[in-house]
């Protein structure tokens, strides 16, 4: 029977220790908040379907003649207005992270780490399920649009969503979760991690690829083809989200460590003797 | 009982009994497998729409020779990286069927809400390919093999073949010849000029034009053995862009 | 307020929240340009000049049909710093599929190809709309041309109606194979169907393994050096099951598709060269001498050397460029037909040279064309471009009515104080 092998055997791990602290382990259950990644991801959606809905609206009628007075109306200004929005939400967030983050680790709890563990993922699940929103639904919209339409600015009613609206929310979603694991957990506050870096930098990196996409398609890409070479950039940033398939593994690691008490040793995958985290972590506490 | 038995315990665990290990681990299984559709919604979808865009979004695009050549070889890396991760870490065959599941429906999403909920088009004009075949050809050859090597030979080329097999089926209906008023176009064609795209002319149209008839007068031929040994050297690309992201897993440092 | 109704089944719930949504926020505006406005008017007044635009209705009933045809000229004097035409495609500007393209011809080629023109050359198009969408939409005919961008014509507003008895769009085709379909959802359901099936397939194949204990105890299990006892004798059976069945789905589906279509071709391409009007302007030359803007007086002034070669003597009616139309009242009656927001009546007026040039006679001619349509049509905006550079179109009339149309360009300078006539 291998498959119960293993198991079986991860269920042993946990025997023999000692009787926890926790009267109440009943969040254990469902020790990554679903609350958190209900709540998030249901503003996200809502925010998303809410702009959706204002394309539907507004864009044909609108939306297709950046010269007229009814796209500064309608467009401009929700552009202005979703600037604003951003800047608001990204210091809420960020703000409300910092200020509240605990300044000692010496007497932190496992369970507390998992629960804070827990919330970390929370929210990763949240930033990812902004990254669909902009990498994947807003992003094929924008071919919708601009093939049926003739390019008259940077400022579509299908880029004002996509570039500066939906591609902000995930930056601030992803740096909220970074600074979140940053103040709360010991080793993501001793160390950076480099494909946690990755995953959060990368998708940043494409709002940079946007500027260099406007200034190519003002003057030498007048058409629409989606497989462009001038698109190539956003390609090469989507792969950074893999950095998340790094984070993975180091979540693993991690989780196994908190919830068995145990290192992980990377026998099987010719690691290191032991998870360098378990050294460098310590520095914080 | 791996060697970590016998090293001192870090800290106190935070699971008290078996069960509980096994309640914790289930549920970061389930976030994460739901976290990863979404994210691979995203990852592939956003990579797959600006390689082969064009070749997926419209009928008179999916031809002969383009689409099913670079559409199976594109799209290979992003699945053969994702792949690694799961089959060196995890033992899971599911990389393949996995992503091209999350694009399907993100493509599917995308083309009903977005090209036919907001741009008019109807939707047998702007239909997705299906790239599910091939992920799952892939995810069975490793399955069965449990090798890098012999997925990459059998199941890399079967990846690039079987995506004609399973997607030429699709658009055999919309290659019926019409009568253009004078001019032989096929209904894809006709789909093409009917349905107007303000933004994208039929000169962009990057489809077979050839001028010479090899391999049997048939450019599909032609087109298979390419996808297929191109799929193959691409699974290469991808399996290392993978190995190399395992590799970041201990990559800490301590300065940004 | 021009709202879209739909007559389509598609995203049914996003239109209903948006027309709840677009009535708690009030009517937003019509769009009258597609977006050619933003384009830099070096573009628009020295490449393509479309003239002649005629819009067989301004009203079509769904399944109705709308003919949009004129002529359009290739400036010889097309600007360096604009890539040549290479392949030009007759399209539409409207907002979207609001109507499908059912015939089209340029320069008496098929519209369904792509066309290489000739400078300095005139052309005839013609293009065939059937009304899909009800509402009201600009309808401009459009050139697609390669590494310039689109080039828009005029545009006029034309309404498709819903009739009540014939509000559903269809778009029969017949193939060549004798079948009659309806090209608004041919093969929708064969598509949806063939995909769920491997929708079915992968999902199948995720389930198996998501059951599992998945990622953690698998990991557990591959670090302590387990992982060759992960992957079972079942596993593989199941492999070798949904292996099988995916081949039997991919290589049936390919036999029921070319046993239900024995007959298919490959896509069809079609890229010839468009065959020209015969010249008609050889018998006047223009030589362009200087060209002002003034800009406080909203006008462009215009000198210029006209020789008549002809037999006629001829009066200068019109100037046309980039879809505006001055007109010399004295020579030619204002289009009424034509989109009042492109057409400045009376709006070319004749400062000196005399109206008339006599055959065989070389005279200097100094004209205006005044009119706020140069803004509002953002023409004017080109003192803040690299390219100030001005052209267009001047038609020519003899007494019979016979036209010869021209052809000229020239640098222009900016007058921000008085009129260029005070120079002259």
């Amino acid at each position: 029977m291998e498959t119960i092998s293993f198991v079986e055997r991860a269920s042993r791990l946990g025997q023999g220790s000692s009787e926890s602290a926790l009267s109440d382990r009943q969040w254990l259950r469902r020790w990554i908040d679903p609350k958190v990644i209900v709540v998030g991801s249901g503003v996200v959606a809502l925010v998303m379907i809410a702009c959706r809905v204002y394309q539907q609206v507004y864009a044909w009628t609108a939306g297709i003649d950046s010269t007229s007075p009814e796209f500064q109306a309608y467009w401009m200004r929700l552009l202005y207005a979703l600037f604003a929005i951003e800047a608001i939400a990204a210091a809420a967030s960020w703000g409300a992270v910092w200020m509240t983050r605990p300044r000692d680790f010496s007497k932190l709890t496992t369970a507390e780490e998992l629960r804070r563990f827990g919330r970390f993922v929370a929210i990763i699940f949240c930033y990812v399920f902004a990254v669909f929103w902009a990498g994947s639904f807003f992003a094929e919209q924008d071919a919708s649009w601009h093939q049926t339409v003739v390019r008259d600015t940077s400022f579509t009613p299908s880029h004002i969503i996509l570039f500066y609206f939906s591609f902000p929310v995930y930056i601030i979603l992803g740096i909220t979760a970074y600074l979140y694991g940053m103040t709360r957990l010991p080793r993501f506050a001793a160390r950076h991690s480099l494909p946690w870096v990755i995953a959060v930098a990368g998708p940043f990196m494409l709002l940079p690829v946007v500027a260099y996409n406007e200034w190519a398609h003002s003057f030498w890409i007048l058409e629409e083809r989606f497989t462009a070479p001038v698109h190539y950039w956003f390609t090469f940033f989507a792969w950074s989200g893999f950095g998340l398939g790094g984070l993975l593994l180091q979540a693993c690691d991690y989780l196994y460590e908190l919830v068995t008490g145990k290192p992980q040793t990377f026998v099987g995958t010719g690691g290191p003797k032991e998870d360098p985290a378990l050294e460098f972590e310590r520095e914080v506490a | 009982m791996a060697a970590g038995g016998q090293l001192p315990l870090r800290r106190e665990p935070a699971a008290s009994t078996a069960e509980e290990v096994q309640e914790i681990y289930r549920w970061f299984d389930l976030v994460i497998a739901v976290l990863l559709v979404f994210l691979f919604m995203a990852l592939y979808h956003i990579y797959t729409m600006l390689t082969v865009g064009d070749w997926d979004f419209w009928t008179d695009w999916k031809d002969n020779r383009w689409w099913i050549t670079l559409t199976p070889f594109l799209e290979m890396p992003m699945p053969a990286a994702a792949l690694y991760i799961f089959w060196s870490r995890f033992r899971l065959p599911i990389a393949g069927t996995l992503l091209a599941v999350s694009l399907v429906l993100a493509t599917w999403l995308n083309r009903y809400v977005n090209m036919h909920g907001w741009a008019y088009f109807p939707l047998n004009f702007v239909w997705p390919a299906t790239l599910i075949p091939c992920g799952i050809v892939l995810d069975c050859t490793l399955a069965l093999t449990q090798s890098y090597l012999l997925t990459g030979i059998v199941g890399g080329f079967a990846w690039g073949i079987i995506f004609y097999l399973a997607n030429w089926p699709l658009i055999t209906p919309f290659l019926q010849p019409t009568d253009l008023h004078g001019v032989m176009a096929s209904l894809a064609d006709l789909q093409g000029y009917h349905y107007i795209r303000t933004g994208t002319p039929e000169y962009l149209r990057i489809i077979n034009r050839g001028t010479l008839r090899t391999f049997g007068q048939e450019p599909v031929y032609l087109s298979l053995a390419l996808a297929g040994f191109a799929s193959v050297l691409t699974y290469g690309i991808g399996l290392f862009i993978g190995w190399a992201f395992t590799k970041t897993q201990f990559a800490w440092f301590k300065r940004v | 307020m021009e709202h879209r109704k739909r007559a389509m089944s598609a995203g049914g719930m996003i239109a209903a929240l948006a027309a709840v949504i677009g009535a708690i926020l009030g009517a937003a505006g019509s769009a009258a340009a597609h977006g050619e406005r933003a384009q830099e008017p070096s573009l628009r007044m020295l490449t393509v000049q479309f003239y002649d635009t005629k819009w067989s209705t301004d009203k079509v009933p769904v399944n109705g049909e709308i003919t949009v045809s004129g002529r359009f000229h290739v400036m010889k004097n097309w600007p360096l710093e604009i890539y040549e035409p290479g392949l030009a495609y007759l399209n539409v500007a409207v907002p979207g599929p609001v109507f499908v393209r059912v015939a089209s011809s340029i320069g008496e080629v098929n519209g369904f190809a792509s066309v290489k023109l000739e400078l300095g050359q005139e052309y005839e198009y013609k293009l065939v709309l059937k009304g899909r969408l009800p509402g009201r939409y600009h309808v401009h005919p459009m050139l697609d041309v390669q590494d310039v961008g689109p080039i828009v014509g005029p545009g006029k507003w034309v309404t498709v109606e819903a009739a009540p008895a014939q509000a559903r769009f269809v778009d029969p085709v017949t193939t060549l194979t004798g079948h009659t379909v309806d090209l608004a959802s041919y093969g929708l359901g064969w598509v949806i169907k063939y995909h769920l099936v491997w929708l079915a397939l992968g999902l199948a194949w995720l389930v198996y393994w998501i059951r599992k204990p998945m990622l953690m105890p698998r990991y557990e299990a591959v670090q302590s050096g387990e992982a060759d006892q992960l992957i079972t004798r079942g596993d593989r059976l199941a492999a070798l099951v949904v292996l099988g069945a995916s081949l039997m789905v991919a290589f049936g589906g390919l036999a029921i598709a070319d046993s239900m279509f024995p007959l298919t071709i490959p896509l069809q391409s079609d890229w010839t060269r468009a065959k020209p009007l015969p010249e008609s302007s050889a018998e006047i030359s223009v030589e362009p001498l200087a060209a002002t803007y003034l800009v406080p007086g909203r006008s462009m002034q215009f000198k210029l050397l006209v020789t008549n070669n002809s037999h006629e003597a001829v009066k200068l009616g019109e100037f046309t460029t980039a879809n505006l139309r001055f007109i010399n009242s004295a020579v030619e009656a204002a289009d009424s037909a034509y989109p009042a927001e492109l057409i400045a009546p009376g709006g070319l007026v004749i400062k000196a040279g005399g109206d008339e040039i006599a055959p065989g006679q070389t005279k200097e001619v100094y004209f205006e064309a005044t009119s706020p349509i140069w803004e509002t049509d953002r023409l004017a905006s080109l003192v803040r471009d690299p390219t100030n550079r001005v052209g267009g179109l001047l038609m020519f009339y003899d007494s019979a009515g016979k036209r010869s149309v021209v052809e000229f360009s020239h640098e222009i300078i900016p007058t921000f104080t008085g009129p260029l006539a005070n120079a002259y």
